[in-house]
């Protein structure tokens, strides 16, 4: 479960590495950005902790009713396949940065028919393939260190206070929404685990293992990178491409890129998951793996259809996602919880009166 | 109140229906043919009827006691039996002997049991009263006596086949360790896991599968190691096999496994009883099948593939690190060709400049691309390898000389191929033989990223491997997960995958299977010196 998170949290923000706008002081918006998203962790520890076995839809249809309920969930179940959308898209784009002749949506599709298999497996089996890939990762952590050691200098992490406060907070704000507050996803599949009593345990440890990874890595790239940084479409992968050691070992990119590969598949699935099984549950199938594949070829098209170039794309996470998908991540689950708590509390009086 | 008795009374109909059921399970496989009949001449008539005229069906017609009154036939099958058994302990002591025990005692014939406790100097001796009994027997080497005025026969215990001996197995070779591996009899194969295991608890379940050939199978598993739970599936899924013919164990792997689609074995075999018992200590069940030496053992994981007799024989550090070369030679042998397919059509930059160079030098006078190039030595060396496994080992040797010339050599200095490819397809090679059970998939494998590789680059290998970590992911042994230890994560049992921790650390039996009986060892094994005071 906490590879899991880790996993799709790790996803695309290896690729994307977000926060480094922040410039010389990015590496600390990783850190900040977690604190500024607590609040979202902590609802969706509530919400799962109140009603546990029992997935986001469904919560819905206690606390709001069965229609309100329902509106709900459609609106987060759109949020999510969007999500998914803009995952794939995301990794469709960075693959052809490598393989420039190739057209985006060949990735596009493989991609998504290995996430449709991935998902028809089942959430057992996702558990164990992200487990294996997030160890992977994190070996690979070590040895992307001791290859770009020799283009790192520490100066570049000087001066923290480079910006102004307003664009810090704003840079803090972009990890806040991408990637942490998408552990809203979560509260779909946080019902699949084992042991219900680990689950605050292995969010918060997930999530304080992406937030070392990430800084660690843009420590990296900060560091690696100077000011070259703001010109890089893909930071981490710049820097990645940047080794070269005795010219024997250079432009390892391929390696990398790899790596961010599996982290995407994994992200997307889970996504795809609770697309799925939220369409499952809302109109009572019997079982989720007959819609896997029909999503995943909407979620294709979608991804394939939404923007034009990958440009459009950054515009589009920067000026509208970062707005658009706070909505969902934590206006809704807020709204959401403070019902559910209002009713109990009238209820806990009513009780009282009566009593 | 009620309800107690309304439960009571459902729990005994169920009761009822389980007996019922349990009767109708039991039924057929008490086949009440047809009985023999007091009169020899009629049940050899039968049994002549029934076996047909084969000439290695021996009917053997004697009179012997008082007067020679008893009228008396020996039936068996030439070439199964130990005639000296019938001769010496049978025909003998019923002939000559029996004088001087009608001398002794007041001997009479009254029934069979006599000539069973007080003639016949024979180990294994039994009272069968049925047609389908005789045929059995006497078909599986044992010899059965008829005797005129009973409707009984003894069924004498002589098989002597002819057998190999136990010899070093072919496949699994040691340089440390038993040599000693299966056979095709079966009696030996039980009898070579007892040696290895002297424990009562050792126990072996026998039954009969396959209509025509009527094979033999045993499954064996240590009782409080094993779970019972195991050991039932195990039972369960070799009583639902109905065909005609059990040829190798094989076609009870293919019968019995849990992916039939899938590349990869989820059923592991042995030749070798030390593996075997291994696999049992550690809480598996082992299949043995008259006629083979490959011993099936279930659950299998993934990492089975990895693990040899010898890495428990030999001092932890070198086991460990062979461990790591079978894993490094494991993903060599399917990724090698596909990396250099890919690095050459895709991915140039990746290779140093140098070597570029050279390469370049060497791939500018080949006609075809690296994808052609790297299925076509595939596919030739494929070709040898099968060439060289089956022809007779004379002309297997002029077949590989001629495949290494031929491909050595002619076909760099024809053009056809470059010199790296060469190299690539050869480590490929040498490093799939590491890994022997898992050399099957590992081939497929290898084609379809070479393939994916020509295709999508990098992109395709990785889509490629992850597919397939998907499905290993996926797959289950016997209910037990495929990838454990690694996923799940089960970090005790880390010490055995990919090193080999000493010994004395390994307390516990692998946690899924030997869930049973957790402790293998006591703790405090450490070896050191004696203290000084």
């Amino acid at each position: 479960m906490t590879a899991l998170i880790i996993g799709s949290m790790l996803g695309s923000s290896v690729v994307l590495s977000p926060g480094l706008n922040a410039g010389s002081a990015s590496w600390l918006t990783v850190i900040t950005g977690l604190a500024m998203a607590s609040p979202m962790v902590w609802i969706v520890i509530k919400l799962t902790g109140d009603y546990p076995g029992k997935t986001l839809v469904e919560i819905n249809d206690v606390i709001l009713g069965p229609l309100c309920g329902k509106i709900f969930s459609f609106m987060y179940l759109w949020y999510f396949f969007h999500l998914g959308a803009i995952v794939l898209r995301d990794f469709g784009d960075f693959m052809s940065t490598i393989m420039r002749v190739t057209p985006p949506s060949v990735f596009l599709l493989i991609t998504t028919a290995l996430v449709a298999y991935l998902v028809r497996n089942g959430i057992e089996v996702m558990a164990r393939c992200s487990l294996i890939i997030v160890i992977f990762s994190f070996l690979l952590l070590p040895l992307v260190f001791i290859l770009v050691s020799n283009n790192i200098d520490l100066a570049n992490l000087l001066p923290i206070n480079s910006i102004g406060a307003g664009e810090f907070l704003k840079a803090n704000y972009e990890v806040t929404i991408f990637p942490f507050g998408e552990i809203i996803v979560f509260t779909m599949i946080i019902k699949s685990a084992n042991d219900y009593s680990k689950i605050k345990r292995s969010i918060i440890t997930a999530l304080a293992l992406t937030c070392m990874f990430g800084t660690i890595f843009n420590v990296y790239v900060i560091s690696g990178l100077g000011n070259n940084l703001a010109t890089a479409t893909y930071p981490g992968y710049e820097v990645i491409r940047r080794v070269d050691i005795f010219g024997i070992i250079t432009r390892i990119d391929v390696v990398g890129a790899t790596a961010d590969l599996a982290l995407g598949v994994l992200k997307a699935s889970v996504i795809l998951y609770a697309v799925a099984l939220g369409i499952a549950q809302i109109f009572k199938l019997r079982s989720y793996t007959s819609i896997v594949l029909p999503l995943g070829t909407l979620m294709f098209l979608l991804s394939l259809i939404q923007f034009n170039s990958s440009i459009e794309n950054f515009i589009f996470h920067e000026r509208t996602y970062l707005y658009y998908a706070v909505l969902f991540q934590a206006f809704l689950p807020a709204l959401t919880l403070t019902i559910d708590r209002i009713k109990k509390a009238l209820a806990g009086r009513t009780a009282r009166a009566s009593a | 109140m009620f309800g107690f008795f309304k439960k009571k009374a459902r729990a005994m109909q169920l009761h009822n229906l389980n007996a019922k059921e349990q009767n109708r399970q039991n039924a057929p496989q008490k086949p009440a043919g047809p009985a023999l009949s007091a009169n020899l001449e009629e049940n050899l008539k039968i049994i002549r009827n029934t076996l047909g005229q084969s000439p290695d069906i021996i009917i053997r017609k004697f009179n012997f006691g008082p007067q020679y009154s008893y009228n008396a036939a020996l039936v068996f099958v030439d070439g199964m039996v130990d005639k000296t058994i019938i001769n010496e302990n049978i025909i003998k002591p019923l002939m000559y002997d029996m004088h001087i025990v009608t001398g002794e005692h007041k001997f009479s014939l009254d029934n069979l049991g006599d000539l069973r406790n007080i003639l016949l100097s024979v180990s294994d001796v039994r009272n069968i009263t049925l047609f389908d009994e005789v045929f059995k027997r006497s078909l599986y080497g044992n010899t059965i006596l008829l005797l005129d005025g009973f409707a009984a026969a003894l069924d004498i215990d002589t098989k002597g086949w002819q057998a190999r001996s136990v010899q070093e197995p072919s496949v699994e070779k040691v340089v440390r360790g038993p040599r000693e591996g299966f056979t095709e009899n079966m009696r030996f194969n039980t009898a070579l896991l007892r040696r290895k295991i002297l424990n009562p608890n050792m126990t072996i379940e026998q039954m009969v599968i396959g209509e025509q050939t009527r094979t033999n199978v045993a499954v064996a598993y240590l009782k409080g190691v094993t779970s019972p739970e195991l050991v039932e599936e195990v039972k369960a899924r070799l009583s639902r096999i109905k065909t005609d013919a059990i040829l190798e164990s094989g076609y009870i792997e293919q019968f019995i496994e849990d992916a039939p689609f899938s590349i990869f074995s989820t059923v592991g075999n042995t030749e070798k009883p030390d593996i075997a018992a291994a696999r049992i200590l550690e809480g598996r069940a082992a299949i043995l099948v008259d006629g083979t030496p490959f011993v099936l053992t279930v659950p299998m994981l993934f990492i089975e593939g990895f693990q040899a007799a010898e890495d428990y024989y030999s001092r932890a550090y070198y086991a460990s690190f062979v461990r790591l070369i079978r894993f490094m030679a494991f993903f060599l042998s399917i990724l090698a060709p596909a990396v250099y397919v890919s690095l050459l059509t895709y991915h140039q930059e990746f290779i140093p400049t140098p070597l570029l160079i050279t390469m370049a030098l060497s791939v500018q006078g080949t006609p075809f691309p690296a994808l052609v190039e790297a299925l076509l030595m595939g596919v030739m060396f494929e070709i040898l390898r099968e060439g060289g496994l089956r022809l007779p080992q004379q002309v297997g040797q002029a077949v590989s000389i001629v495949g290494a010339l031929v491909i050595g050599q002619a076909a760099v200095q024809a053009g056809l191929v470059d010199q790296t490819m060469i190299i690539v397809i050869a480590v490929t090679a040498v490093s799939s033989f590491l890994v022997v059970t898992h050399t099957d998939a590992a081939t497929l494998l290898r084609f379809l990223l070479v393939l994916l590789a020509g295709a999508l680059g990098a992109f395709g290998i990785v889509i490629g491997l992850l597919a397939v970590l998907v499905h290993l992911a996926s797959l289950r042994s016997f209910g037990f997960p495929y990838l454990a230890p690694v996923a799940p994560l089960i970090i005790g049992d880390l010490k055995d995958s990919f090193i080999r921790a000493p010994l004395w650390t390994m307390i516990k039996r692998p946690q899924l299977i030997g869930n049973r009986n957790p402790t293998r060892q006591g703790e405090h094994l450490k070896p050191a010196p004696p203290e000084k005071n």
